[in-house]
Order: C-alpha cells, then sequence, then structure tokens
C-alpha cells in the first residue's frame, strides 16, 4: 500500500539541494524524497531518542567507566572491564 | 551555536543513543563512517561479556539513532593522511569519524580530548563532551 502525500511551502533551496542529489543518485526527485522519508521512518525521533536516553539512564554505563575503555582502545592497549557490583 | 547535523566518534555515538550516561550531543542528528560499528561490536562484546543477545539488542538501539553510515573506504586517503601527519598513535578506525568530519565539513562531536586535538586542525567545529 502507498499514498500521495503533499507537502507545500518547501524552501527554494531544499528543492534544488534535493534535486542535486537525486541526480547523483541516478534516481527522479520523487525517488529520491521516497527513499528519503522511508529511511527517516526506520529512525527514532529526536523526541523518541530522547525519551529512549532517559530510560536507559539507569542502565547506561558511566561515562568515567567508559573513559577508560575508550582510552585503552584508542591506543590499542588491553582493557581489564571493572568486576561488576 | 547547536549544529543540525554532527559527525560522532565512538564515545559521542554511545552517548547520544544511550548506551553510555553524560552529556549527549546537542545536535539534530548524528552521522558515522561504517567503520564505528565495528567498534560499537567491540565495545559491546567487552561490556556484554561476548553475549551474543544483548551485544545485538544494544547494536539495533545504536544503529537506529544514527542519521547515515558513510563508506569509510570513500574517505580511506584522508583517514591515511590523518593517520600518518599527525604525530599520535591512535588507532586508525577510531580516527575514521575525524575524517569524515573533514570531508563533509561538519562538526566532530567527541568524548576524547586526544581525538578533539587531533580533529582541531581539520574540521570546522570540534565540540567535545565532558565527563
Amino acid at each position: 500500500m502507498s499514498q500521495p502525500l503533499n507537502i507545500r511551502n518547501v524552501d527554494d533551496g531544499t528543492v534544488a539541494r534535493l534535486a542535486e542529489q537525486a541526480t547523483a543518485e541516478g534516481v527522479s526527485l520523487s525517488e529520491w524524497v521516497r527513499q528519503l522519508l522511508d529511511r527517516a521512518a526506520t529512525l527514532l525521533s529526536p523526541g523518541e531518542l530522547a525519551a529512549k536516553r532517559t530510560t536507559l539512564a539507569a542502565t547506561a554505563q558511566p561515562p568515567d567507566e567508559f573513559a577508560a575503555y575508550y582510552e585503552a582502545r584508542l591506543h590499542r592497549r588491553p582493557y581489564q572491564k571493572p568486576k561488576a557490583g | 551555536m547547536r549544529p543540525q547535523v554532527a559527525v560522532a566518534d565512538l564515545g559521542a555515538l554511545l552517548r547520544w543513543s544511550g548506551q553510555v550516561g553524560g552529556a549527549a550531543p546537542q545536535c539534530d542528528a548524528v552521522v558515522c563512517p561504517d567503520a564505528l560499528v565495528a567498534e560499537v561490536l567491540e565495545y559491546l562484546r567487552v561490556l556484554h561479556d561476548g553475549r551474543l543477545g544483548p551485544m545485538l539488542a544494544d547494536l539495533a538501539n545504536v544503529e537506529l539513532s544514527v542519521d547515515r553510515f558513510y563508506d569509510t573506504s570513500s574517505m580511506a586517503a584522508t583517514v591515511a593522511e590523518l593517520a600518518t601527519l599527525t604525530p599520535s598513535d591512535l588507532d586508525v578506525a577510531l580516527c575514521t569519524p575525524v575524517a569524515l568530519a573533514a570531508k563533509l565539513e561538519l562538526p566532530l562531536v567527541t568524548t576524547s580530548p586526544e581525538l578533539a586535538v587531533m580533529a582541531a586542525a581539520h574540521v570546522p567545529q570540534v565540540v567535545l563532551l565532558r565527563r
């Protein structure tokens, strides 16, 4: 199933840039915008992402603990994960 | 000024997706080089002691939060320049976000002071997220 979606008042510069992208990808402007919308629909919106971060906050790794991992990884040094508890 | 789109390094990406606590990038969307996917997997492998189920669940969460993963091979030359011109021993794969930010002329968001220093000469804006 598919349905038409009309969008009014799109900035001229935005349309021109999307047309450039469509040309670079070898598809029509409509097809390119359809692909962009399809991809956007698979992602979390900023609001959804913020809500998810709030939900995950209780179980997120503490930043200091991650920083130790990251520094070791950046320098290709062995990393010893802290013991739980 | 709050950027609309920024390139995230590993630390910024994990904060953006909520896997790691602390301040998240202040932007509307993040993009990453696809080389970071392997780094995310390595991080999750260590975090979850190699348990596949939690790794895949967290990977899906991270992937859902990224606007676009860019092909690393298309910027391999820039990565090579950074890896050889910069007087550092930083892991090449973890430097790929710097190359992407340079190529796309986008801000880089990072949690690494070392990557921030490296990027300063190559990208238009570097945002270092504090602990």
